[in-house]
């Protein structure tokens, strides 16, 4: 296995608590330590409720830890404030949902345009950029079509070239084939593996399926707010 | 973000629930509709008198006697201490370079016999020579000339007559031209008076003669012209004597109204200071357009308020539906903050959105308002054609919509916007990109 001295994703003893200080307060997240490395195609598996989409979260820096420490390519996380926690998402994370989530009534190119929007590219080089990923997924024929008239498939086709849009350092993907039947779901996970392969992406995958998670280089497992385990595999699929 | 995405992005989720947005704007459409449709008017009205009043040309102050306004007891039964020929022309004899007068009266009804031994009546009316100056009068002459200040001076015998007097006279218009004719005023010597104008008998005759036309050509009276020094030559008074409904006064170019009307004030007043009953008023049609104008100010400041009320309720209604709208978009709005949009995208997104609902609904009011207004200006110049006839043709109907009317409308629709859509925007700008991306 292929290691580099600095993680992408440093996490230090990461708890997430609720209601802290209160008579119910709850705590999602214990004392998490991991560390992600560049071109790494991770899985987190857990059941739900075992606290992976709170983990995602924080990944994402949608949400903030409790407690602990989490570097995003070897900066720390807990002094930034909403605007530059904004900046990073857009620049280094790129999302993949369970229910695609595009903007409905705007052409798939504009949904995969977004975030270089956000992040003050060029109309001209957007459209570019934004071409090439919705050649990169397979979705060239239909980019002119909004989300309405396209497949779950297809829509999670130009939500993975929107996650592509700015390059990030990682793409986070929850569930991306829980809404899709198996067949779509082997044709998303097999663009997975290309991004990997092929782009040399950082993957973070957060699935409840095992099987899902064995495609995976390394399969992390969580469970009541802990990881109980971390498997390195050999083979990734044959 | 430019601001240019943003209208871009504005006008697309604006367009994607069309019937939402005109509904939304309609609050706005009406009071902008109802301000540029009043002012359009009012500014029509003060540009076309201003255009008519240019071309009828000389504006004159017209004096004439009127009961004190502190004069107690019952109304005088003579007309002793009115006003006097003898006064008006003391008065631009005061001021010889500066102050002009002029004075029209009706000398009385006249029989006169045609060349077939008939007898017509006309109605002897003494002018001055600057009578027909005005270009309504003067374009009615179709032969000769009227009465001028030259004959005035002279006491000639000239009149203007109508082209049906000649018809009662000779039989047509052909060769009167240069003919003298016997007058034999009721009440008054005889008079013989040389045709040296003949004029159109006009629709305001014709409207005044109503009440006895017949098809006998002979019935109808018409107007005789002829110089006013002449009337008071046959009347056989002096100036002093020669009592005056009204004069008008005018003024040359060293001089302009207020001087005037300042003239005439310390004149009379002198005059007129022992005198417990009468004075003189002075009727100035121009201040009567000013009062018109601020008559109309006054309604238009009305209507705006009315108006502004109208914006405040239908930038309530903004909100609401902006408020509406940004519920229903939660998703979008987390969505768009995990892409990486900042609190400020999302917030100048909605602002942006209110603020083009409204401003489209301002621009769709001004043009409303100024088809109304430009049809009930129509409507108006129809009206003003039947009832004065005589006068359509001087005026000249300029539909103008006020300029600073639409740019403080478009201004104001904006503000709205502004206003009522910042606080929906602000809570979409600080919505949790969690709880949104969670919400159902």
């Amino acid at each position: 296995m292929k290691r580099r001295s600095d993680p992408v994703i440093h996490m230090e003893s990461v708890t997430k608590k609720y209601y802290v200080g209160e008579p119910n307060e709850l705590q999602i997240l214990f004392d998490i330590g991991l560390d992600i490395y560049r071109g790494e195609f991770v899985s987190i598996v857990g059941a739900s409720g075992s606290g992976k989409s709170t983990l995602m979260n924080i990944i994402g820096l949608l949400d903030r830890q409790t407690e602990g420490e989490y570097e995003l390519n070897g900066n720390s996380t807990k002094v930034l404030d909403d605007k530059q926690l904004s900046r990073i998402r857009n620049k280094e994370i790129g999302f993949v949902f369970q229910n695609f989530n595009l903007i409905p009534k705007i052409t798939a190119l504009k949904n995969v345009e977004m975030p270089m929007m956000y992040a003050g590219v060029s109309q001209k080089k957007r459209t570019e950029r934004a071409m090439e990923l919705i050649e990169l997924v397979g979705m060239s024929d239909r980019y002119t079509h909004d989300p309405a008239r396209l497949s779950g498939g297809q829509k999670q086709r130009v939500a993975i070239a929107r996650a592509m849009a700015n390059d990030p350092s990682i793409i986070l993907a929850d569930e991306p084939t829980g809404a899709l039947d198996t067949k779509t779901g082997r044709m998303v996970m097999d663009l997975f593996h290309k991004l990997h392969e092929e782009e040399g992406k950082t993957i973070v995958l957060i699935t409840h399926s095992p099987e899902l998670a064995s495609e995976t280089q390394r399969m992390i497992t969580i469970s009541d707010g802990r990881i109980i385990a971390d498997d390195y595999k050999k083979e990734v699929f044959q | 973000m430019n601001l240019l995405e943003s209208i871009k992005m504005a006008f697309s989720s604006l367009a994607i629930n069309k019937l939402r947005s005109f509904l939304t704007m309609l609050g706005i459409i009406i009071g902008i509709s109802a301000v540029i449709t009043i002012t359009t008017i009012g500014n029509s009205i003060s540009k076309t008198l201003n255009n008519t009043f240019d071309q009828l040309g000389d504006v004159k102050l017209t004096i004439y006697p009127e009961i004190r306004d502190d004069y107690e007891g019952k109304y005088p039964d003579t007309d002793d201490d009115t006003l006097t020929l003898e006064k008006v022309q003391g008065l631009v004899e005061q001021h010889p370079n500066e102050l002009t007068y002029s004075c029209n009266e009706a000398y009385g009804g006249a029989d006169i016999v045609n060349l077939k031994g008939e007898t017509f009546k006309a109605l002897m009316i003494g002018v001055s020579g600057d009578y027909f100056d005005p270009p309504q009068f003067k374009k009615q002459i179709i032969q000769g000339r009227a009465p001028s200040n030259a004959d005035n001076i002279g006491n000639k015998h000239t009149c203007l007559v109508s082209d049906i007097f000649c018809e009662q006279y000779f039989g047509s218009a052909d060769d009167a031209l240069g003919k003298t004719i016997r007058f034999e005023v009721n009440n008054q010597g005889n008079i013989n008076l040389t045709i040296v104008g003949i004029m159109e008998y006009t629709d305001l005759e014709k409207s005044e003669m109503k009440i006895n036309t017949t098809k006998n050509k002979l019935d109808i009276r018409t107007y005789v012209f002829f110089p006013y020094n002449t009337m008071l030559e046959a009347k056989g008074l002096s100036p002093k004597e020669t009592i005056l409904h009204s004069a008008q006064i005018g003024w040359t170019s060293s001089c302009d109204s207020e001087t005037a009307k300042k003239y005439i004030e310390d004149y009379f007043e002198d005059i007129y200071r022992n005198n417990d009953t009468w004075q003189i008023a002075i009727y100035d049609s121009q201040e009567e357009m000013g009062m018109i104008t601020t008559v109309l100010n006054v309604i238009t400041i009305a209507i705006s308020i009315i108006a502004a009320i109208s914006l405040i309720v239908g930038g309530v209604g903004v909100m609401n539906i902006m408020l509406v709208s940004i519920l229903e978009r939660t998703r979008e709005i987390g969505v768009r903050k995990a892409l990486g949009a900042l609190n400020g995208d999302i917030r100048s997104q909605f602002v942006i959105e209110a603020v083009i609902i409204c401003l489209t609904g301002g621009t769709i009011g001004v043009l409303i308002g100024v088809l109304n207004g430009v049809l009930l200006s129509k409507v108006a110049a129809l009206l003003l054609n039947n009832m004065a006839a005589e006068y359509a043709e001087y005026i000249t109907l300029s539909v103008q919509p006020s300029i600073p009317a639409i740019i403080i409308s478009l201004a104001f629709s904006m503000l709205t916007g502004l206003i009522f859509g910042y606080y929906p925007a602000k809570r979409a700008g600080n919505m949790n990109p969690i709880d949104a991306l969670r919400y159902e």
